[in-house]
Order: structure tokens, then sequence, then C-alpha cells
């Protein structure tokens, strides 16, 4: 896996076409394990999409550490976003013949246990990034990629504070975002 | 600080309110932006139900990320650590527990925010007591970990004698814990009360203080979080000793210890608010340096000083997490001497002091309050640059020498004055300018008058004795000295004034015309400021020289005796002002003619005068008579114009025409709202001359309530 670490290298020097050539292969990588683990769990379970991302890592990767690891966890982010929201929409429309079911406002807190809650907490999130771009990214690096928010601070380039107060500012706006959609 | 979008602002602000108040700061905040106003109200709506909505479950292994290569080595605790999250908590605290096979809890001596402290009792190799800090179970693991390390690091960098040593640490059962010196002290301001030291002794403890915090820096460390329970008074062979403790989330300037420091979860605001300098109480408090801690030991020996941190804990208790920052970070505090003499408790806390409570004042006027307030600059530029720069200015007080800080300089202060009194500010400089229009008046009318020989020469003697005495009013005036020294400026302008008058009694201009004219122009600056009884003595001296000098209808003379009516009125000397109003009204009626202005001001001075005689039947007609003339001459909207028309609503009210009086005075109310204003204090005079809400005194006060007369 030599491309990626090259790739992560480049754009961790500011090549912008590294950043987005590294999407797929790190995409492809995250579906495979994904598709393995999906395969070996009971239906119904949800997948660990932070434990996926870290494997997916270290498969890469290996265990060494540099500065484009931040690139490595953009990307993941946004590969297992897909991944699990196409996941969850082939499940829907499996089980109520394309009907979509809304999460019942009580269940909005288990949002992401749910195939319907994902669907609709990845519509919610389209939005919310029309309108507060960075602040959906975070959302992606916090929820789809499991980093700590000062993790998710260094991949953004803000300070753990703001990235706290964004945290809080997303998860507020998402959250009154899916109840009035009820 | 990353900017805030619009909604994040609106909706951290609105958050920040008691619900009660958020509809109107909406109202403000959102105008013309209903889609923001309803996002925000969406999202306020949903506080009290997020929970934990997205957040990841604590249980599980969220934190695995620590598992990930780290960016910085934090290898020490690696990823064993990441376990201690899911440790239970208190799991190995309590006494009697053995940390690490060689050190025995004894008791819990504290308990911080990320841990808490126990006395122990170490076996091996020697024994002896210490302190071991516990991380405390359930946090965050790699935030603590990370701060925790830090410390550990940072203490391990540090070896003084006034800060408490690291003695070891490690990992006991995947929970961190460290090993310090056990200091057996007492914080530094129960130290100083206790032993009642006076202001002297307090210093000379203080100055250690500021170089353990000195060595600190020179190791790249910056405490952060200086204050009474850090700060320790231990008695070693019984003298007293500082030993400055917990540099819990010290940080070490550059270094790799830097990331680990700043993340506190939302807010990310690390510190004590009483002792949080301006730069620290943001929310993105990532540009401290020592200066920050130059700060905290400014408000550790304010507290010291005066007793209490210059924004204390039950002001803060009251306020919201952003007021508390935007007032550490905005509001300028009170000199420590100011403090100490508006404080209730001030004989306790000077008996504490072994001083006297006018002595202690005294003490810390000055000097002291300078160097206090030199360290609480709200520009860190501003402060000391180092701990021993600070300590340096202590011991020059100490030894009696010059201190570096001095009062900020004439420009900086009148800025900061003028932020602080802006209204004041206005009043002094429309003063300034009537005296200044004054010696322009004055010179003008010499050199118009004046036609010898020697009258360029006159009027540039004239000029300079003119400025001379403008000088002695205005000299050393200083605006700083307003809330501190010499009272109210008000009451400065009004003694600088009374000073002026006598030297124009000794007839220093040469001119009795332009005494007269500076007479005229202090006596009503000083029944602007409300001094009336020295108004009286200049505006009658002027009168008497413009009449004699110019004639009894001259328009100054004129003036003068309006004014002098007023000065009367306002000392209840009620047959002189009506009287002087009477006088005035006749002549201007006949030398200006009934409808100028000048005159219609005069009938209703003396309309006012006549109410106060118990006659508001004879002085509504001479109103009715003013408010349609005023109104041809200047119009219905005019200030004048509704200052009649609003009086007169409140005479008509008190003569029996009670539905004549509500008709006007909501007309006039309507109509001031609509020309000046809802918040003009003609709009709020009109509001309060209501017939209905204002009931009648037969004595309308002059300077408020339901009479209003036209301002000097």
């Amino acid at each position: 896996m030599p491309d990626v670490t090259r790739l992560l290298a480049a754009a961790a020097a500011g090549n912008r076409q590294a950043a987005a050539d590294l999407l797929p292969l790190v995409y492809d990588e995250l579906r495979k394990l994904a598709a393995a683990r999906m395969a070996a769990e009971s239906p119904g379970h949800t997948l660990d999409a932070t434990a996926l991302v870290h494997e997916a890592y270290l498969r890469l990767i290996g265990d060494q550490q540099f500065d484009g690891r931040n690139h490595f966890f953009a990307a993941a982010a946004e590969a297992m976003r897909r991944i699990l929201v196409d996941a969850a929409r082939r499940k829907t429309a499996v089980r109520h013949g394309g009907e979509r079911r809304r999460v019942p406002l009580d269940e909005i807190h288990r949002v992401a246990e749910s195939p319907d809650g994902l669907v609709d907490l990845d519509e919610a999130l389209t939005r919310f990034a029309a309108v507060e771009p960075q602040k959906a990214k975070l959302v992606e690096l916090r929820f789809f990629a499991g980093m700590s928010v000062a993790e998710a601070a260094a991949v953004l380039g803000v300070s753990a504070a703001t990235a706290a107060r964004w945290w809080e500012f997303a998860r507020l706006w998402l959250f009154a975002e899916l109840r009035d959609a009820k | 600080m990353t900017e805030m979008t619009p909604a994040e602002a609106v909706f951290f602000a609105a958050a920040a309110l008691p619900p009660a108040e958020r509809p109107a700061y909406l109202a403000r905040a959102c105008a013309g932006r209903d889609d923001l106003r309803q996002v925000v109200e969406r999202m306020l709506a949903a506080q009290p139900e997020v929970g934990d909505f997205l957040e990841p479950p604590p249980s599980t292994p969220a934190d695995a990320t620590a598992d990930l290569p780290a960016p910085d080595a934090t290898a020490t605790f690696g990823t064993a650590a990441a376990e201690a999250t899911v440790d239970r908590p208190g799991r190995g605290e309590e006494s009697g527990a053995v940390i690490a096979g060689k050190y025995t809890l004894v008791e819990p001596i504290g308990e911080g925010g990320m841990g808490s402290v126990w006395r122990a009792k170490q076996t091996e190799p020697v024994k002896r007591f210490v302190a071991v800090k516990l991380i405390k179970a359930g946090m965050d693991s790699k935030q603590v970990l990370a701060r925790f390390e830090a410390e550990r690091q940072a203490l391990a960098l540090m070896d003084h004698p006034n800060i408490a040593k690291v003695l070891d640490g490690g990992l006991h059962e995947y929970r961190p814990y460290f090993v310090m010196e056990l200091v057996k002290g007492v914080p530094i301001t129960e130290y100083c009360d206790v032993r009642k030291l006076t202001p002297r002794q307090r210093l000379e403890l203080f100055v250690p203080v500021c170089q353990a915090i000195q060595h600190a820096h020179q190791k790249g460390v910056i405490h952060r979080d200086i204050k009474p329970s850090n700060v320790l008074i231990a008695l070693y062979d019984d003298k007293p000793v500082v030993k400055v403790i917990d540099f819990g989330v010290a940080k070490a300037t550059g270094g790799a210890l830097t990331e680990h420091t700043i993340d506190t979860g939302f807010g990310g605001v690390v510190g004590t608010p009483q002792y949080m300098s301006p730069e620290q109480a943001t929310f993105n408090n990532l540009d401290i340096d020592t200066r920050s801690d130059v700060y905290a030991l400014g408000v550790l020996l304010y507290e010291l000083l005066a007793g209490s941190p210059p924004f204390s804990s039950a002001d803060l208790k009251k306020k919201g997490l952003l007021e508390i920052l935007r007032v550490v970070r905005e509001e300028e505090p009170p000199r420590p001497s100011t403090k100490l003499s508006t404080a209730d408790a001030l004989p306790s806390l000077s008996a504490n002091r072994g001083t006297e409570p006018k002595k202690l004042t005294g003490l810390l006027r000055n000097e002291l309050d300078w160097i206090v307030m030199k360290a609480l600059e709200k520009d860190r530029t501003r402060r000391y640059e180092t701990a021993n720069g600070f300590a340096a200015d202590v011991q020059r007080y100490l030894s009696g020498e010059a201190v570096q800080a001095h009062p900020p300089s004439r420009g900086y202060r009148l800025k900061k004055f003028v932020r602080r009194n802006k209204g004041q500010v206005v009043a002094a400089s429309l003063v300034f300018f009537v005296l200044l229009l004054g010696v322009v008046g004055t010179t003008y009318g010499l050199w118009r008058s004046d036609r010898a020989a020697r009258r360029e020469e006159a009027r540039a003697a004239q000029l300079e004795r003119s400025n001379g005495l403008l000088k002695s009013v205005f000299k050393t005036l200083d605006p700083h000295d307003a809330d501190a020294v010499a009272g109210p400026l008000r009451v400065q302008f009004a003694r600088r004034f009374r000073e002026a008058a006598v030297e124009l009694d000794g007839d220093p201009l040469g001119d009795p015309l332009a005494v007269g004219r500076m007479q005229y122009l202090l006596g009503v600056s000083l029944l602007g400021l409300g001094y009336s009884e020295d108004a009286v003595q200049l505006l009658a001296k002027a009168r008497d020289t413009f009449e004699r000098e110019l004639g009894a209808d001259n328009e100054e003379a004129m003036h003068a005796v309006a004014y002098l009516g007023d000065a009367h009125a306002d000392l209840a000397h009620d047959a002189e002002a009506e009287r002087l109003h009477a006088d005035v009204l006749a002549r201007r009626t006949r030398v200006l003619g009934p409808e100028h202005p000048d005159t219609l001001v005069s009938q209703c001075d003396y309309a006012a005068e006549l109410i106060r005689a118990h006659r508001p039947k004879d002085a509504v007609p001479l109103m009715e008579v003013a408010l349609t003339r005023h109104t041809a001459a200047k119009g219905r909207d005019h200030t004048f114009t509704l200052l009649i028309a609003s009086n007169l609503a409140h005479t008509l009210g008190a003569v029996g025409r009670r539905e004549e009086g509500l008709k006007l005075s909501a007309e006039t109310l309507a109509r001031s709202r609509a020309a000046l204003g809802p918040a003009h204090p003609r709009t709020i005079n009109a509001a309060s001359s209501t017939p209905r809400y204002c009931t009648w005194t037969t004595r309308p006060r002059r300077r408020s309530g339901c009479w209003k007369r036209r301002s000097p």
C-alpha cells in the first residue's frame, strides 16, 4: 500500500489532487472491510465505524505516524459516511419496499442505531452542510470516523475550543432539524 | 479566534442569557433576519432535550482512537491508559489503598478538576508523608492523560524552593498518579489575614511568589491557575515559606505539551474566573503567555491588599459564563484603594492588616494602586513584562524608590475616561466650549469697542489674561481623579469656577465688560452644575455690569436677568424669581416683540413662577399663547414647542381642564416620539406629564419630575 502513504505525504505537503485521489483508495479499503464485517455479524448489528476506520488505517499505512494522517481521517470519514448510509438505504429499501419509515421522536437519540435513522441523519447533515460546511465536516469526522473533538479540530485546522463549540452547535442544529421533521 | 457564523454568534449569545431575556435579544439581533431567528429559536428549544445526541457512548471504545499512533509521543501512558476511562469511578481510591506498592493513602486533602489529592505515607526507600494526586476515573482519558502528562513533565523541569517538588509518577491499575512534596501550608490570603500582616509584610511575602513563577516561566512553564489556594505558605523553622502548587493546567510554551492542555471540552475555558486574564477569557484561549500569569499575580496582590479580587466571585456568580468572560475581558476593575474604601467590611479588612481604615486606603493609593493596576492591564503589552519585573517594582516600593508603574499617560487615560463616562465628558466639553466662546466673544467685543490707539496691545494683553484664567480652570483637572480622589467632575469644575470667579473680582482683564462676560459664563455654568448660590452672585454682578455698560434693554443684560431669575427660582426665592422673570418678559416684549422666541421663553418662565405662586389659572393663558406663537415661529416638532405643550397639558389637568390636558398630552407624546425618538428626555418628560399619571403639586420641582423648564 505504498500508494496511500505517498498520497498522504503529498496531501500533507499541500497537493490538493493527492487529497482527492485518496478518497477512492480509502473508500475501497473501507468498503471491503465493512462488507466482510457485515457478513460476519448478525443482521441488525450496526457497524462500529471507528473500529473500521482504524483498521483501515493500520492496513493501508501500518503503525507509522506522520503529518498526513489528518488527510486520511478526513477521507475516511467521508468514505465511511457513504458506506454506512448506502448500506442503510439498501436495508430500508428491502424492508419497507422503498417506503422509508421516519424515525419516531423518541428514537432520535438513538438515530444511529437504525438504518432509517442513519438515512435521516445523513439527509439532515447534507442540509446542515449547505449552511455550515465546516461544522458539518466536524460531525462527519466525529460521527463517522469516531474522532475526538481534539483530533477533529486538528484535521479541520481549528482550535479544540472552537471545535468543541462547533460540536455543541452542530448537535443542537441536527437534533432540532430531525425533531422538527416529524 | 475562528470567526463565528451569524447563527453561531447569535445562538451562543442567546443561550448565555436567562430564558426571559432571550426573545428581546433575538428580536434585536435578528431584526430583518427571520430565517436566522427561526434557526436559533429552534435550537434553543431543542437544548433541554438534546442530551447526549450523537455523542459517542462512554462505554464503547470510542476512545480507541488512543490506540492510534498519536501525533505526539504520549507513550508514557500509551495504549493501556485508554482503558483507564472504563475504569470504575473511585477504584483504588480509599484510605489504606496502596499505590504503586509504596504509597499508602491516608486521607484526602483536595479535589481538583481532574483528580483528587491524598496525603499518603511513603514506605520506601524512605518513610515520609507525600501528596499523591490521582486522576479522577471516568473522565475523557485522552484529555486528562495529556494534561496529566503535561503536568508531570512541567513539574519535572522545575526546581525551586518556592515550588512544590514532584517526586514520582506513573500508572496504578491503569490510572495515572503522581507524587508531590507534601506542603503543610495554608493559602497565602488566609495566612496573611490570620496573622494580621500589614500591607508591607504582605508585599514582602508576595515577592517570592513572583520569583517562583518567574522560575517556571524560565523553564517554559506557565502556571495558568494562580490563585490563593495554589499559593501556600508553609512554616519551616517558624519562617513562612511560599510554596506554589498545582501546575495542573500548566502548559509549556512552544513544547509538545501545547496541544494537550487546551481542550477542556465545550467552552475550552481553563482557569478560575476571578483570576483569569482577559486573554484567557475567550473560547479560544490558545494565545496565552507568561503575561497571563503576571495578570493572575496582579489579582493575587490585589486580593492580598484589598481583601477581595477585583471581580469577586459573588459578583460573577450572578452572571452567565459569557457574561463573566465579557467582564474579565472588558470591564475596568476598580483600583485596590477604591475597592477597599467602598468595601462594607473595611473595618475588619483593616484590622486584618493591622492598620487603621483611613491609613490603609491612603497607603494603597498612588504607587500601590499603580503597581497592581499595571499588572491588571487588559492589554498585556502594558503589563509587567515578567514576573520578576513585577517583583522588582514591589521591591522598589518597599525600599522607598520610585516605582516603574505610573498612572497611565494623559492621552491614554483620557481615552479610557471618555469610554467610561461619555455623558459627563460631553457635559464637561460643553462647559469648556462655552468658556472658549466666552474668550472669543470677549476678545471680539474688545476689538470692537476699543477705539484707542493701544487697541492691539490691549487686546493681546487681555486675551492672554482671559486665557490664563481659562487655563486656571482646566489646569490639572485630571479626569482620572474623578472617581478616586477629588470627587465627581462636577464638583471639581464647580471649585475651579469659583476660584476663577474670585480671580475675576480682582479685575485681571482690565475691562469691566470682559469681566462681566466671564462672570456671566461662569454663572451659567455653575447654575447648570447645580450651584445656584454661586450662580446668583455671579449673574447679579454680570447683570449689573451689562446694564451699566450696555443698557437695560441690551440682549446680554436680559439674558443675565433671565438666568438670575432661574437661579433664584432654584433657591426657592419665589418672589424674587417672579419679579425677575416678569421684568425680563416686559423688557423682551418691548425690545424684541411679543413673538420673538426669547420672549416666549420668558413668558413660559413667568408662567412657571405663577404656578408656583398657586396661580395656575393665570399661567394657562400665557402658556396657551406661547404655544401658539412658538408653533408658528418654530413648528410643532421643535423641542421647545413640545416642552411648552407638555407643561401646558400638565397644567390644564391642574385647573380642571382634564380632558383637554389628556388630549394635548397624548398628542405631544406622539409628536415627541415621532420627532425625537422614544428615548429622548423630552419624550420621557412628555410621557410623565400625562395628567393621569402625574399628581399635581403646587410646587413643581425644578429639575426633575413633571415640570420641566428649558435648560440653560
